[in-house]
């Protein structure tokens, strides 16, 4: 019955599942460090580089294991799995933008 | 594929077609309002979403009347408010939403080539919940109790101390039912996608637009159960005095905009992907070749769905959240465009390859792309901050979100109603009204919208009911009148064309547009004739002689094998036949229960509460009857369903669809419950000492005796799934039930002895909430747990029919986890604040 459709599933979504990691974290990190009970003048930003670096190495990764996507009978997961990917790296690539222009809670 | 391995010979048998008539022949007269079957629940659901769309276009021309000319008097300010806000709900609640849902559950049977979908009961009781509570919730405007505070209801102003009547109350209790019933139909909708597809119709096959509602259906799972989470909040505030959004009593108004725009933003793509799915199915067809770049389409539907998550914030810029916050979202904001314009360009692209005539659904088509492209640039333009901080609450935004609504998904659906409505009598609509339709459409559209970017950017504020003259506003504000109102002749005249048509005598469908799927197949109540197996992405222009095999009953099932009503099942990737699904039929219980729910909802906002609960009931004991006639041991464990194919009938544990309808149902529970946890770490997130000074945690002792008494409970459950048949089984459940409730009691306990106050500040009250809402899962497993025993001492628990046990195992173990976890989030935020 299951044909596996939950491996093909997580398959096909683990690139922009590791863009909404990485949002998540992000996000999550600068509302914590910049909540009242924590709130420091300047946050460290090398957990924000380093969540960034490796969701984008976790994309790049997905690309070239699904390098031969765009060949004629490739199966649809191995095209999600690489669009997905391209797709993701842009997120994360824009994700990470304020980084290079903003300091701490901004 | 050749006539000889067709999967059933001919003749076929005589009174095969008759018997299968009559197991589907929709009831007549006043006995057809207990009809189940998706097809004519979709007409239904339909006809009352573009029922909702006319009163609140009326709403909205009464604004533009009252604006076309400086300090008018045409409405009062209160009745202004009441104007928009109900506007603006009706039209995103109670069209939007319900209009692509109902489209959904319409067209979807016949594209998949499924009879009908797994749950037709719930579909009914979704759209009776829906037509029943929308009228009710509309009629508040004529007894002056609509709701005034904005169709997203912000606090303060939404509070108890500054809306003081039952304006909000209906609001906020009255869009529960609606909230419920797209969910029910988001249930219906995952499962049917992934279990009723026809044979050989593998998920790379299947139709985009079946793609583009999964995707949206999902969304709705996880978007819905934010504001299910807000709404509670706010409504416990004002009937209790929670304070949640109280700023001082340790409350925050931005915890409600998290919730709402965490639904909210989500839910302009829940509106949009139907319209897109709508777009990519009706391209191909009017433009007579396949769709450019299909499989990166439905790569770019994920994509959206994904991203349209990270959007919520993007409502709040002014809120004061912060930059580097704000620029995260500000970044998914544009990364959004990327999937959105790969959609756009594989259109074009395929208008460009195709051959295309000017016919009416075509020019809605260009319509859709022209305005929606519009509407999306200005959305890149608000994802800039700065420019953001300039616009935001101004006209500029009203423009803004009407190109992307109207352009994104009225366009589409007026183009989908031209192109499908043939389905319905067999008659296309008239081809010269529709250019004059489409005429006053698009010009009015552009007339009444396009000026309001000024007058934004002029500064006119939105909401407001008059302005002074000499603002420069007076000639762009008479403008959009006349726009909207050459835009509303548009729809009349279109309601005027529709209603001529529909009353021409029924002839057959055909296929109008040489379209490619399957809904273009012919059918009757039954759907199909014979369910079809297919090879390819564009069935009917690959597989040319597939109607008349089906029609003449050569493919699957081209009969009852029970003599009830069956659809096939398939396997969720590669659409492998697997077991046979005996529907429910026709019956009144869903509509008892929808009124039960719609009643107890609104009774209970005008504090008629031993009628609400009366109400209440009715839909508990509605539910229980329509409940206790399914899962009952199938009439024969094998059918067959071709020459060479037997199927099993019904299927148990994960195979089952009802497993999957449950283990859905609790993916929507689970992220309410996560909701009210990120209600808790918000709140506690704000403090700078937590537990707040006079607040205290409950003792250790309690969360660790509730959670073991749960264990234990899910361990006796697990026991009973296993004890299926033995007089044991109803004892070992019951046995649960004790250790759940003793469970509960113990977690009460602990927070009443550490003097939990939920009135006196927002943290305890968020702690309440968590609590609050795991005693009603003790409740409604109370509910739950006797009627399994009542099941099982009538005898309707066996090994063929064991869904209902199965899956309130799954529940039970849910709410041990949900209360585990409960426990471990509310210890866990004070610990890790030091």
């Amino acid at each position: 019955m299951d044909d596996r459709f939950f491996s093909r599933t997580w398959h096909g979504c683990a690139a922009l599942l590791a863009w909404a990691a990485h949002f998540v974290f992000c996000y999550a990190l600068v509302a914590t460090q910049c909540s009242p009970a924590l709130a420091r003048a300047a946050p460290p930003a090398w957990p924000l580089w380093l969540a960034s670096a490796l969701a984008a190495l976790f994309c790049l990764l997905m690309l070239w294991r699904e390098r031969g996507a765009l060949r004629p009978g490739a199966s649809l997961s191995q095209l999600a799995s690489a669009g997905g990917a391209v797709l993701a790296l842009a997120g994360i690539a824009l994700t990470t933008l304020p980084l290079l222009l903003l300091d701490g809670c901004g | 594929m050749t006539a000889g391995t067709l999967p059933n010979r001919l003749p076929r048998p005589a009174g095969e077609l008759a018997q299968l008539r009559a197991a589907w022949e929709t009831p007549t007269g006043w006995r057809f309002f207990k009809t189940v079957n998706n097809t004519n629940i979709g007409l239904l659901y339909i006809g009352t979403a573009l029922l909702f769309f006319l009163l609140a276009g009326i709403l909205g021309l009464m604004m533009r009347t009252q604006l076309a000319v400086p300090e008018n008097t045409f409405l009062s300010a209160s009745t202004y408010n009441q104007v928009f806000t109900m506007h603006g709900t009706v039209m995103m609640f109670l069209f939007a939403i319900p209009v692509v849902e109902a489209i959904a559950v319409y067209l979807l049977p016949g594209m998949l080539g499924a009879r009908d979908l797994p749950f037709p009961r719930l579909s009914a009781y979704a759209y009776w919940a829906y037509a029943i509570g929308g009228l009710a919730f509309f009629c508040t405007l004529f007894a002056g109790l609509a709701p005034d505070g904005g169709w997203f209801m912000y606090p303060p102003l939404t509070s108890k101390a500054y809306s003081p009547g039952l304006n909000a109350d209906f609001w906020l209790l009255g869009i529960g039912f609606i909230e419920i019933s797209a969910i029910a139909g988001a249930v219906e909708l995952i499962v049917g996608i992934l279990f009723t597809r026809a044979p050989g119709m593998t998920l790379s096959k299947m139709p985009v637009y079946a793609w583009a509602m999964l995707v949206v259906a999902v969304m709705i799972v996880f978007a819905f159960p934010a504001i299910i989470a807000g709404t509670a909040l706010l409504e416990l505030e004002r009937a209790y005095d929670w304070p949640f959004f109280i700023a001082e009593r340790g409350g925050d108004p931005v915890l409600w905009q998290h919730l709402f725009w965490f639904f909210g933003h989500p839910e302009v793509y829940i509106i949009f992907l139907p319209a897109a799915g709508m777009v990519s199915t009706m391209i191909p067809s009017l433009a007579g070749t396949p769709l450019v770049g299909r499989r990166a389409i439905i790569v770019a539907l994920v994509a959206v769905g994904f991203f349209s998550f990270a959007l919520w914030a993007h409502h709040m810029a002014t809120a004061g959240l912060g930059l580097m916050k704000m620029s995260f979202v500000a970044a998914a904001s544009m990364a959004v465009a990327v999937p959105t314009a790969i959609q756009v360009f594989a259109w074009i692209a395929t208008l460009w390859r195709g051959k295309v005539r000017a016919n009416a659904p075509t020019l809605f088509l260009l319509g859709f792309l022209f305005i929606f492209v519009l509407g999306g640039l200005t959305g890149v333009m608000v994802a800039v901050l700065p420019f953001d901080w300039q616009v935001h609450d101004t006209y500029f935004i009203v423009a803004h979100l009407h190109y992307v609504l109207i352009g994104g998904m009225l366009f589409p659906v007026f183009a989908a109603l031209y192109y499908w409505i043939p389905l319905t009598r067999g008659h296309t609509l008239s081809e010269p009204v529709a250019r004059w339709v489409f005429g006053f459409m698009f010009g009015g559209f552009n007339l009444a919208f396009f000026p309001m970017h000024i007058t934004g950017l002029l500064g006119m504020p939105r909401r407001v009911y008059t302005y002074a003259p000499g603002l420069g506003w007076e000639l762009l504000n008479m403008l959009s009148t006349i726009g909207a109102f050459i835009f509303a002749s548009g729809v009349l005249l279109f309601i005027v064309d529709a209603v001529r048509t529909l009353r021409k005598p029924e002839q057959d469908v055909g296929n109008p547009w040489h379209a490619a799927t399957l809904e273009w197949l012919p059918s009757e109540d039954y759907g199909n004739r014979s369910i079809a197996r297919i090879d390819s992405s564009d069935p009917l222009w690959e597989q040319p002689g597939l109607a008349q095999e089906v029609e003449a009953g050569r493919h699957y099932l081209p009969g009852t094998v029970t003599g009830l009503r069956e659809t096939i099942v398939t396997s969720r990737v590669g659409a492998t036949p697997r077991y046979l699904l005996i529907l429910p039929g026709d019956s009144w219980w869903p509509l008892v229960a929808a009124a039960g729910t719609a009643g107890f909802f609104l009774l209970l906002t005008v504090k008629l509460t031993l009628v609400a609960w009366a109400c209440g009931l009715l839909a508990i004991a509605g539910i229980i009857a329509w409940l206790w006639q399914s899962d009952r041991p199938p009439p024969q464990l094998h059918a067959q369903v071709a020459d060479d194919l037997v199927l099993p009938v019904g299927a148990r544990g994960a195979a089952s669809h009802s497993w999957w309808g449950t283990l859905i149902m609790l993916v929507v529970d689970a992220t309410i419950f996560a909701s009210f946890v990120f209600a808790y770490i918000h709140i506690s997130m704000r403090l700078t000492v937590c537990p707040p000074p006079g607040a205290a945690l409950a003792a250790p002792l309690w969360p660790l005796a509730s959670s073991a008494l749960l264990v234990a409970s899910s361990a006796l459950m697990a026991w009973a799934r296993r004890a299926i048949g033995k007089p044991a089984l109803p004892l070992l459940v019951l046995a649960a039930l004790a250790c759940l409730v003793t469970a509960f009691a113990c977690d009460f306990n602990g927070h009443r002895l550490a003097g939990l106050a939920p009135t006196g500040q927002a943290w305890g009250a968020t702690i309440a909430a968590l609590l609050a809402y795991q005693g009603l899962h003790v409740i409604a497993l109370l509910l739950i747990a006797l009627y399994l025993c009542a099941r099982a001492w009538c005898g309707h628990l066996t090994q063929s029919s064991r869904a209902t046990l199965d899956n309130t195992a799954l529940i039970w173990h849910y709410t041990t986890l949900q209360g585990v976890a409960g426990a471990v989030a509310i210890h866990a935020v004070p610990w890790l604040m030091g």
